[in-house]
């Protein structure tokens, strides 16, 4: 196949020459003269930088991971320092319930042992987790009125009767 | 007794106070090393200023601007003159220098040059064996192949437009693009075929 093959067109044609070329051109570009002495004269009259650009850009060499180092480790120690606090003695939120007023006399009259202690009293309904607020709507009895005998409850007969 | 350059330098706040010849010694550095770091540096202006010139005319486009970003590397040098003794290869430091500089520069502008510089590519070209009209137009074919360059890919256009300076290897290109050699191979070889098919849609015969 030609590069004169009609088929093909320009494709074929190489213009490498024609590339070159124009490269060529743009690299033979020459300054105008005298382009070392407006350079010198240039750097003569550069003012000095002031001390902190000269600081930004100062060459520390083999200290430079030393002084991040230490830089880090003042400003790790300066934020461990604001945001520390002395552990104080929270109360840990208990849910404390009180058995349920039936239940205690009841059982204190079938001689069963009833702790007094409020966790280990309501430890199998709450878990230590307090009592969701659904459910305390849901279960919210009003005050009895004084003096009303209570029901008891066949747990609480004792086995005598 | 004479008072210290120092202070004198110090109390005039220029570079000019402290100049040996042309070029300015460091404050800190008042030993022996300033005046030869002076004298690298005015051998460095001297050796790579044509050099740094071509690298940024070949972005920019614009001799104005090129000779801008010359001066303006050579700021950057005796800023960062103290680790003049660290480079390894002055060349590729500075084009690398230049190059970053034109090419933040352009982002800048974020505009493709609007006017090519058709005379300076007029004044360049091998006319001394031409007639004027014929390197006028051979200037305007030169600048419609590099409006074409323009329209390249900027990895490819960049690497091709660090290959047209002929001082600069695959390697010290790779080296001032951050790639590797093969990658400049391979924009090389895209931007060349790329640039060949724009030309033949252009409908321009070699």
């Amino acid at each position: 196949m030609k590069p004169s093959d009609p088929a093909i067109g320009y494709a074929a044609i190489d213009y490498t020459q024609e590339i070159d070329g124009a490269l060529a051109a743009l690299a033979a570009v020459q300054p105008r003269n005298g382009l070392e002495q407006r350079v010198l004269a240039r750097l003569a009259s550069a003012p000095e930088l002031p001390w902190y650009h000269r600081l930004a850009i100062a060459r520390v060499g083999h200290q430079r991971w030393a002084l991040a180092a230490a830089s880090a480790v003042i400003v790790a120690g300066g934020v461990t320092m604001t945001a520390y606090r002395h552990p104080t003695a929270t109360p840990i939120p208990v849910a404390v319930h009180a058995p349920h007023p039936a239940q205690q006399p009841a059982a204190a009259a079938a001689g069963v042992a009833v702790s007094k202690h409020p966790l280990q009293a309501n430890k199998a309904k709450t878990r230590h987790r307090g009592i969701h607020r659904s459910y305390r709507a849901m279960h919210e009895r009003a005050p009895l009125p004084r003096g009303t005998a209570l029901p008891m409850r066949p747990h609480t007969i004792p086995a005598t009767e | 007794m004479t008072p210290p350059r120092v202070n004198e330098s110090k109390r005039m706040g220029s570079y000019e106070a402290n100049l040996t010849g042309l070029l300015p010694m460091p404050e800190t550095t008042a030993s022996a090393a300033a005046p030869d770091r002076a004298a690298e540096l005015t051998a460095l202006v001297s050796e790579y200023s044509g050099t740094l010139y071509r690298v940024a005319f070949s972005i920019s486009r614009n001799s104005a601007e090129a000779e801008d970003m010359v001066q303006e590397t050579f700021l950057r040098v005796l800023r960062h003159r103290d680790r003049l003794p660290e480079i390894r290869d002055a060349r590729v430091w500075l084009i690398r220098i230049t190059w970053n500089l034109v090419l933040d520069r352009k982002r800048r502008q974020k505009t493709r040059p609007e006017n090519e510089d058709i005379s300076e590519l007029a004044r360049v070209l091998p006319a001394k064996e031409m007639r004027a009209d014929q390197a006028v137009i051979g200037a305007q074919r030169h600048a419609r192949v590099l409006a074409l360059i323009d329209q390249l890919p900027a990895k490819e256009r960049q690497a091709l437009l660090l290959s047209a300076l002929e001082e600069l290897s695959n390697a010290e290109i790779a080296s001032v693009l951050g790639i590797t050699e093969s990658s400049v191979r391979s924009r090389l070889f895209r931007a060349r075929r790329d640039l060949a098919e724009k030309l033949r849609k252009e409908g321009l015969k070699p």
